[in-house]
């Protein structure tokens, strides 16, 4: 075992046991910072993966900008008399609970006891495939459609957001 | 490179016209004020100058955007169907009471309209699980913001939260599946991915796995049994209009990307000895039996709930969920025929359902209800709009000589020719649920004895030439189908695929 | 036959389709036109039927050869050029009559017309009634005529809606209930049809004589042809099990229609609700229908299946027979009576049919004809008492003779028909349908006739219970038959009683079509034998 497994597990293991504390704490501050903790080990996997530049931008953007904002607003408006939106365990409820496992085992089932030939990226190139190089690279010749579409996505929106908003407006 | 990006811009002119006239939209709506329709008029031009450029693009086969998208018949005939439908909702868009009301709002409607049918038109070329993505995100996004557009925020907040997270959690279904396949494969593009299924070295169980999760996501935008819980909310609260675009064009793009993606992905191309139009699976991975189980679940459940319904836009929606099931079932049986059909089916579900909704929006505009109650008597009231919905409801239950049965035997036609007997049968009785619930509202209409001095309710001139333009296809195309058909025969070639 | 360079058989399915157009026309104020237009067509669409049993020739069979069908028109409705992995799809618009057709095509011309006289005093919605009325007769004849598939079950699926607000909006109380519950039922058989249909497209194949490639086709005369089948297709074979399946599907689709045990659950609720014309249309022809589309779609492409089958067949014609007569006695009210002794005579049809000879089936035939001018002479006898009435329960009437001495004339002979007194038609067709079917079935025609006496026995009563004993005083004062309705009663009398002293007018026109069905229908048969 060498030093990239282990730390993907310790990683791992942090980042699941974070987004598992997010969900069910009931208190939106303390939520949000568990997500951030989450975003951080989420940049730790994907620096062992040699993505270092993605790993950056999603501590500079997601959890540096993106969560601080969202502790703000939480913290502004203070929403501490959440409403609980339904408690009763219903019968659907039971079934997607069943199903949910049944799908995690499936998964487990797969790539644990399973052998799967994945394909494999290779070695010396993948060093490269993270910086911002080869990612501008990759971004403005072949993704560059992709690229441009996300910008109307964005564009779009922004249109939404402020429908919602003028709708306090008015 | 240059020169490539150029070349692919020429072919992509029906989506740049739409991003033009996104921006042209808002501008034009903040200049002109803003209670000016202005926005709704760039809006109509705007998609039907981009139907027409997607129109003179018929026959052209190529990959753009180093294979990001695709321009080939098959996309073309779906840009036309979503353009059609575009056009035909802003139209109804500019007799809406509800729309009118919030006059104020109008640059947002229009500009999101844009919006989303040009996500529609990338859903309809892409070859690309990133462009896939992309563009269901870019619909849903604009849709999420229609359907919760003209009621106040309390009223409408369970539908469009409903939307909301079940788009958000079928999303993310979708995109996990979508990361497990790019693990699987190593690709992204459809052609690698199915390259890649070729070698034949993939693991069966996680590629099923996965592909039941990508199936949530398309599940969700043609809402198919069990992705299909928002619908009646939405529809029921979304304003008529976006309601109906939602159910043809939303749907359409989505068969359109499903379609696509289940055929370049999992369809071996170089399969022998099989006759023409017959499809063999990758692997003997029996994707379609799971399309199967889920067509028959959709119609079913569609159709029974149905039934109960007495908000006319709930009873559609159930309905709208129904024909989803139906058109499931040509894609069912792996083949050209199958594929076709589905295209024909489209067509026609184009006017009959467009019509159907349009006239929920003139009978709601005059007496602002969508209950069943409503429609007491109308057929005494005003004979016209009421012929044109029996028609309409006629033709959805699928009974000659309405285009709906037309439909109707394409698919039962491809399905007895690939011997799939039981499923047949299954859509056949349920075409005949399907009767009981249309004709309920035919009943209230004509059966029921009207409020002896009501008064008759009048239709404007453009409002009945709407109507019309709706009505003479759905009965024109139900006596002389040729064009359809030969349309949809044409129309089922995908780049790069057998 | 041709009149301004559109055939004859043309004419007389779409003249209806003019009407309707004239009469949605015509102002709503202007009651006498909405009447007499309708009139006016139904009339010359019976002048037409006459001159089409004027111009038919008795010795030319039909059934499965183009050369036998008469009065034929044909030509290309749809024609879709092929793409490789779908063919050439080609639809005709292909009509003709032969010895099958010809009585039907009579009747249906006919009871239209009566119908539209028994319309008169409709007040509610006029308009909408005869447009309605008209679509109707279109479908009806449509039905008749058609010799390709699809347009046989276009004209067949016209005939729903229609159908459907005549009984929903001029019906009686439960006219909902009963025009639902026929559409459901109606729908439910023709979707299997449709499947049926389906199948058949994809099993037969023609050579195009204008291009010489192979097609698929819905012409029903190729579809008789076991030689047309393509291997390997899902029809191809003699009794097979997706041939059995087919017949089977095809036989619910008709069965509902006719109606045959246990799908005639409908049939009572219609005829009771519908109002009286409504009912001599239902009684008269659509039932009509059902056999029809056995002996013209069911025998000649299935004959393997149909003699398989056919003890099946003639004990669900016993049930009918007796169930319906068994019904029939225990109703109070006077449409219901009908409505289930109309199962009983279905079912003598059916025992025809079930005989698979040409004695059995010329019965049938026959008795499709006979049963459509009695009952619809019945029903318009219900109608008669119940405009005047307002009420259809037996046992509150008595003495009638007195009160309507014409009216009780013109009831006897209807009455005596439906027993099949000798003498009158009902007679000579029953008695065919038995003799053919005693030489098949022994056993199961000696019960059916178990039948005649439970008819004879509900039919004496009746009339005992409503024309004779005790007037009742309430009734004193009731006008006996006007003109009108005498003169829509009037016809069909006569044609009773000529065709129960000379039935030839009629028989002769059957025969050899009929031989001829009954030669496909054996050999079909006896090629299932041979393994």
């Amino acid at each position: 075992m060498n030093v990239e497994t282990i730390f993907f597990y310790l990683l791992g293991a942090v980042f699941v046991g974070s987004a598992l504390m997010m969900v069910t704490r009931r208190n939106p501050v303390i939520a949000a910072l568990y997500l951030i903790l989450n975003f951080f080990c989420l940049a730790g996997i994907y620096l062992t993966l040699h993505a270092q530049f993605i790993a950056v931008i999603q501590i500079l953007v997601y959890a540096g900008a993106i969560m601080v904002l969202f502790v703000f607003v939480i913290m502004l408006l203070n929403l501490s008399d959440e409403r609980r939106l339904s408690e009763a365990i219903s019968f659907k409820k039971i079934v997607a609970g069943g199903l949910s496992v049944a799908l995690l085992l499936e998964l487990l089932y797969i790539f644990v006891y399973r052998k799967t030939d994945l394909p494999t990226l290779n070695a010396e190139r993948s060093i490269e495939i993270g910086t911002v190089e080869s990612i501008g690279r990759h971004l403005f010749t072949k993704f560059l459609f992709p690229f441009e579409v996300t910008s109307i996505l964005l564009l779009a929106a922004i249109v939404g957001a402020v429908v919602l908003a003028k709708r306090r407006l008015d | 490179m240059i020169e490539q990006i150029l070349h692919s811009l020429s072919l992509f002119l029906p989506e740049t016209t739409l991003t033009v006239f996104f921006c042209a939209a808002i501008i034009v709506g903040l200049v002109a004020g803003r209670t000016s329709r202005a926005s709704l008029y760039v809006a109509l031009i705007g998609i039907a100058l981009a139907t027409w450029f997607a129109i003179q693009q018929a026959g052209s086969s190529e990959g753009i955007f180093t294979g990001m998208v695709v321009v080939d018949p098959f996309a073309t005939f779906f840009k036309l169907l979503i353009g059609m439908s575009a056009i035909v909702i802003l139209l109804f868009s500019l007799y809406s009471a509800e729309v009118q009301s919030t006059a104020h709002r109008h640059i947002e409607y229009g500009s999101l309209l844009l919006a989303m049918t040009l996500g529609m038109f990338l859903m309809a070329g892409s070859t690309n699980l990133l462009m896939m993505v992309l563009a269901i995100e870019l619909t849903s996004l604009s849709s999420y913001v229609l359907a919760g557009y003209t009621r106040e925020a309390t009223d409408s907040s369970e539908a469009s939260l409903k939307y909301i997270i079940y788009g958000a959690v079928s999303t993310g279904l979708m995109l996990y599946g979508v990361s497990i396949l790019f693990g699987l494969t190593g690709a992204t593009d459809f052609y690698n991915i199915n390259r890649a299924l070729a070698t034949g070295s993939v693991n069966a169980t996680a590629l099923l796995v996965a592909t039941i999760m990508i199936v949530a996501g398309f599940g969700y935008k043609i809402s198919a049994v069990p992705f299909h819980f928002w619908t009646p909310d939405v529809y029921e609260g979304a304003p008529v209009t976006i309601t109906a675009f939602l159910s043809v064009a939303s749907k359409a793009a989505g068969f359109a990307l499903m379609m696509r993606f289940f055929k370049t992905c999992f369809i071996d191309a170089n399969a022998l000895g099989l006759p023409a139009g017959m499809w063999a699976s990758l692997q003997g991975f029996e994707w379609n039996k799971l399309l199967a189980i889920l067509s028959v679940l959709t119609m079913t459940l569609g159709n029974l709930v149905a039934v109960w319904q007495n908000n006319l836009k709930r009873l559609l929606a159930y309905s709208s969920i129904a024909h989803a099931g139906y058109m499931l079932m040509g894609v069912v049986v792996l083949s050209d025929k199958g594929l076709a059909a589905v295209l024909i089916y489209f067509i026609v579900y184009l006017f009959m359902n467009l019509g159907a909704f349009y006239v929920v929006m003139l009978v709601a505009n005059k007496t602002g209800s969508e209950d069943i109650d409503t429609y007491k008597g109308l057929g005494y009231r005003s004979p016209l709009i009421s012929v044109a919905m029996v028609v309409f409801f006629i033709s959805l239950a699928g009974i000659p000589p309405t285009a709906g049965f037309i439909g109707k035997l394409f698919l039962f036609a491809a399905l007895l020719d690939a011997k799939w007997i039981w499923l047949a049968v299954v859509g056949a009785l349920n075409s005949v649920i399907s009767l009981y619930y249309y004709v309920r509202v035919v009943r209230n209409m004509f059966l029921r004895d009207p409020e002896r001095n009501a008064e008759p309710v009048v239709f404007s001139a453009p409002q009945v030439v709407i109507v019309l333009a709706l009505l003479i296809p759905t009965i024109l195309f139900g006596l002389f189908y040729s064009p359809i058909v030969e349309l949809a025969n044409a129309s089922v070639v995908m780049f790069g695929m057998k | 036959m041709e009149f301004l360079g559109i055939g004859i058989l043309t004419w007389i399915t779409f003249l209806p389709i003019v009407g309707m157009i004239a009469v949605l026309i015509v102002p709503k104020e202007n009651q006498s036109g909405l009447k007499w237009i309708p009139l006016v067509i139904t009339g010359i669409q019976v002048v037409l039927a006459g001159m089409i049993y004027a111009g038919f020739n008795k010795s030319m069979a039909g059934i499965n050869t183009l050369e036998g069908m008469q009065f034929v028109e044909k030509a290309r409705w749809i024609d879709i050029q092929g793409v490789p992995w779908f063919g050439r799809i080609v639809v005709e618009y292909f009509l003709g009559v032969d010895g099958l057709s010809i009585s039907m095509v009579l009747l249906t011309a006919l009871i239209s017309f009566i119908a539209v006289i028994a319309s008169w005093n409709i007040d509610k919605a006029l308009k909408g009634y005869m447009a309605m009325l008209l679509l109707l007769d279109t479908g009806m004849m449509g039905v008749f005529v058609a010799l390709d598939f699809f347009l046989f079950y276009v004209f067949w699926e016209v005939m729903l809606l229609p159908m459907y607000f005549l009984i929903g909006i001029w019906g009686g109380p439960r006219r909902e209930y009963a025009a639902i519950k026929f559409f459901l039922y109606t729908l439910l058989g023709s979707v299997l049809m449709l499947l049926a249909m389906i199948a058949l497209y994809f099993s037969v194949t023609v050579v195009d004589p204008a291009t010489g490639e192979k097609i698929y086709t819905f012409n029903m005369l190729a579809m008789m042809d076991p030689a047309n089948y393509e291997p390997g297709s899902l029809l191809a074979g003699v009794g097979t099990y997706w041939r059995y399946l087919a017949y089977v599907a095809l036989f619910i689709g008709f069965a509902i229609k006719v109606p045959i045990f246990p799908f005639h659950t409908w049939l009572p609720d219609a005829h009771v609700e519908a109002p009286t014309a409504i009912s001599v249309i239902l009684a008269g022809i659509l039932l009509k229908m059902g056999t029809y589309g056995l002996l013209r779609i069911s025998f000649p492409m299935f004959p393997d299946a149909a003699n398989y089958f056919v003890v099946p067949l003639a004990v669900l014609a016993l049930i009918n027979i007796v169930y319906g007569a068994l019904c029939a006695m225990a109703q109070k009210d006077f449409k219901k009576l009908i409505a289930y002794s109309s199962i009983s005579h279905m079912g003598v049809v059916l025992l025809g049919m079930s005989a698979m000879n040409t004695q059995g089936m010329v019965g049938a035939v026959f008795q499709m004809f006979n049963h459509g001018t009695i009952t619809a002479m019945l029903f318009l006898i219900v109608g008669v008492i119940y405009d005047r009435a307002h009420t259809r329960d037996l046992d509150a009437f008595g003495g009638l003779a007195l009160t309507m001495p014409k009216y009780t004339g013109v009831m006897t002979v209807a009455f005596f028909a439906a027993l099949g007194l000798p003498g009158l038609s009902g007679f000579i067709s029953e008695a065919f349908s038995f003799l053919g079917a005693f030489q098949t079935h022994r056993m199961i025609t000696i019960l059916s006739t178990l039948g005649i006496v439970l008819t004879a026995a509900y039919m004496l009563w009746t009339l005992q219970r409503v024309f004779l004993g005790q007037p009742n005083e309430k009734w004193a004062g009731l006008p006996d038959i006007n003109g009108r309705e005498l003169f829509a009663l009037v016809p069909l009398a006569v044609i009773v009683i000529a065709l129960g002293v000379y039935p030839s007018l009629m028989i002769d026109l059957m025969t050899s079509s009929l031989n001829h069905l009954v030669e496909v229908v054996k050999a079909g048969g006896t090629m299932a034998m041979v393994p």
